[in-house]
């Protein structure tokens, strides 16, 4: 159940794509464009937030090309507060059983998300940091529902080369192809130099992370097969994986190795929009 | 023969007669216990209260010395939440969670305190006080929830007494993915539980789902085997062998009932009434509920659902609810419990007692909640 909402007072709508760094929230993924079967979001706070009642603060709308509001989307959530240990990073689901093509409530209620249409997650002011001060300020996020993605990532097709992060300084870049959901791009990634670990940071469909020296003979990346998509879809397996008629789907469960060759190019995409952290030694 | 019993009911009868709680623990600390978060809270035996502590992925059990006489709810108390924050001085508070102790009638809460998100464990005494239990100098023990992954999980969806275990049900918060904890007895701190993913046939999907966290559950056991009895969300209830838990692996469940599309469980629990035994689900609607005057609601089934094994009465074959009939010969046993509607939170006193949070207006939802006890039919 849900509580009235009260964005009506709401003044300012910061598009997170364009002022990031200033917004006291963060929303990922950060990109505009998400699968019309699009899982979950990440809500990163500057500060610990009032927990328990989150989705009374939450509410997602269909806009038109004008940013106008045309309906806010009946119960789009999975109404379970997912927080990290610091209290500070919440995983905003959609309801699964709405965006997986053909379950039941899929099919009676409908999906969350149209291809072709504009959507805007907006974040009530009126939500308060655990120190009680509100938000201040509604923050939203403007997505694009695109074609729905059935596809498992499939890191065999990645590439790599050279490019330079929104600091300009040197970085190598990994090109997945699709975005990654960031947070499993996170946990679920490996890269090492010469067996060292490296820092990463993740943007769209790109990783990128700042080598120990100027060039770079190899590296190596290890996928644990739980990667996943925007969309739910893991190396592993798909989401919407129906066992009655693939009885005898195998999951994958060893990890992906790629190695990544000796002479690194410089990316034709190679503008990364994130700084990215050095490694620290 | 067949032999149905309930872990939680042996248990209690058990606690009744041995209040001596202690039995349970290894190496307690005694003092010092301090919650970063509150979730999930359950009673085990002789008082001894499970607390869900999401923060730090743990699991504490501590031994709250509330071992009876038995004193049961006497009055309905409205504005639970502002009876509550007057307790413990706070602007208000948002409940989280309540757990009525059998051995003393008294219903204790987990709440965060507002402003802020300060945790709490409250208590409301059967005659109807309130107080703000001193468990700092009180034996407990911390149970971590391992994960052989490279996060924990932290989201406690449900937990449990399970006679000789502690039972926990967790979901992961970045990817769709449950885990069954089984934590055996004695209890003690560190990492002891064994965990496995559990794999469910949704009746309302028509297909596996591997991933779906068990949002609420209950320790059962049948012709001597152990088994959680699961609720999903949409809302088939299956059932899970324990003996088959090993840390990693994956255990396959038998749906045997399915409640309708649209739900999320909450809570449930077993109880006999004119020599029918009875498992209550009440759930949470995602859209309106067209069968009733809440988003909070419960349905009973007979309990002879859940012994059913065969293939012709399981998984795509579950018995599903008829949602044309709340009740009468074609609900065939599956009901809708009409002293549960509005119900946000129910827990089990005694057998059909149950001490039950519900809605005070279902048009409002930032309207107080009421506590009260109630005797099913």
């Amino acid at each position: 159940m849900r509580l009235p909402l009260h964005f009506a007072l709401a003044v300012l709508l910061v598009n997170l794509a364009v002022c990031e760094e200033e917004a006291s929230v963060r929303i990922e993924p950060y990109v505009e464009k998400v699968p019309a079967n699009h899982l979950k979001f990440y809500l990163h706070f500057a500060e610990p937030m009032e927990r328990g009642d989150a989705f009374r603060f939450l509410r997602l709308i269909e806009i038109n090309d004008s940013g106008k509001e045309l309906v806010e989307v009946p119960e789009p959530f999975r109404e379970v507060e997912l927080w990290d240990e610091t209290f500070t990073r919440m995983t905003l689901w959609f309801h699964p059983g709405r965006q997986k093509p053909g379950v039941n409530l899929n099919v009676e209620i409908g999906p969350i998300l149209e291809e072709g249409k504009t959507y805007r997650l907006e974040i009530s002011p009126d939500w308060k940091t655990e120190s009680g001060a509100k938000l201040g300020g509604a923050l939203a996020k403007t997505i694009e529902a695109a074609e729905p993605d059935s596809e498992q990532p499939d890191p065999t097709a990645w590439g790599s080369g050279y490019g330079i992060d929104a600091r300009g300084q040197s970085v190598i870049l990994i090109h997945t192809g699709e975005t990654l959901d960031p947070e499993s791009a996170r946990r679920r990634i490996q890269i090492f130099i010469e067996g060292k670990a490296m820092e990463f940071d993740v943007r769209s469909n790109q990783l990128a992370f700042v080598p120990p020296q100027k060039k770079v003979d190899s590296f190596r990346v290890v996928i644990d097969p739980r990667l996943e998509d925007l969309a739910g879809n893991s190396v592993a397996r798909p989401f919407n994986l129906d066992l009655d008629s693939n009885p005898n789907f195998q999951e994958r469960t060893d990890p992906v190795e790629l190695l990544f060759p000796r002479k690194i190019k410089f990316s034709e995409d190679s503008k990364f929009p994130g700084k990215v952290e050095k490694k620290k030694n | 023969m067949k032999t149905l019993s309930l872990f939680l009911a042996v248990g209690l009868t058990v606690g009744f007669a041995n209040a001596d709680s202690g039995s349970h623990l290894k190496d307690a600390q005694t003092g010092g216990l301090e919650l970063k978060s509150v979730g999930k809270i359950s009673f085990g035996t002789g008082g001894l209260l499970l607390i869900s502590d999401p923060g730090s992925a743990s699991v504490v059990a501590v031994e709250t010395g509330d071992t009876g006489p038995l004193v049961k709810l006497a009055k309905r108390i409205d504005n639970i939440e502002g009876a509550l924050a007057e307790a413990c001085e706070a602007e208000n508070v948002l409940i989280v969670d309540m757990a009525v102790n059998p051995a003393s009638g008294t219903t204790w809460f987990s709440v965060n305190q507002r402003p802020g998100n300060k945790p709490a464990i409250l208590a409301l005494s059967g005659d109807g006080k309130f107080s703000v239990p001193d468990l700092s100098g009180r034996s407990y023990v911390r149970m971590n929830l391992p994960s052989a992954e490279n996060a924990k999980l932290r989201n406690v969806t449900d937990l449990a007494w399970g006679g000789d275990s502690v039972i926990v049900a967790g979901q992961s918060s970045e990817e769709f993915a449950n885990k069954i904890f089984q934590i055996p007895t004695p209890l003690e701190h560190g990492e002891n539980a064994r965990f496995a993913s559990a794999e469910t046939y949704h009746v309302a999907h028509r297909r596996w789902e591997t991933k779906a966290p068990i949002q609420s559950f209950i320790p059962w056991e049948e012709d001597g085997k152990h088994f959680v009895v699961g609720a999903f969300a949409c809302t088939p209830i299956a059932k899970f062998p324990l003996e088959k838990i090993e840390t990693g692996n994956k255990i396959k469940g038998t749906s045997v009932v399915e409640l309708g599309s649209g739900n999320r469980p909450r809570d449930m629990f077993i109880y006999e009434k004119d020599g029918e035994e009875w498992l209550v689900t009440n759930t949470q609607r995602f859209k309106k509920n067209l069968f009733g005057p809440s988003k909070f609601w419960a349905a009973r089934v007979k309990l002879e659902y859940l012994e059913v094994n065969d293939d012709e009465d399981t998984n795509e074959n579950a018995a599903r609810r008829n949602v044309n009939a709340p009740s009468g010969p074609d609900a065939k046993g599956m009901e809708v419990v009409e002293e549960l509607f509005g119900a946000v939170l129910v827990s089990q006193l005694e057998n059909a007692e149950v001490v039950v949070m519900r809605e005070t207006d279902p048009e409002k939802a930032d309207a107080m909640h009421a506590v009260e006890l109630v005797t099913l039919p």
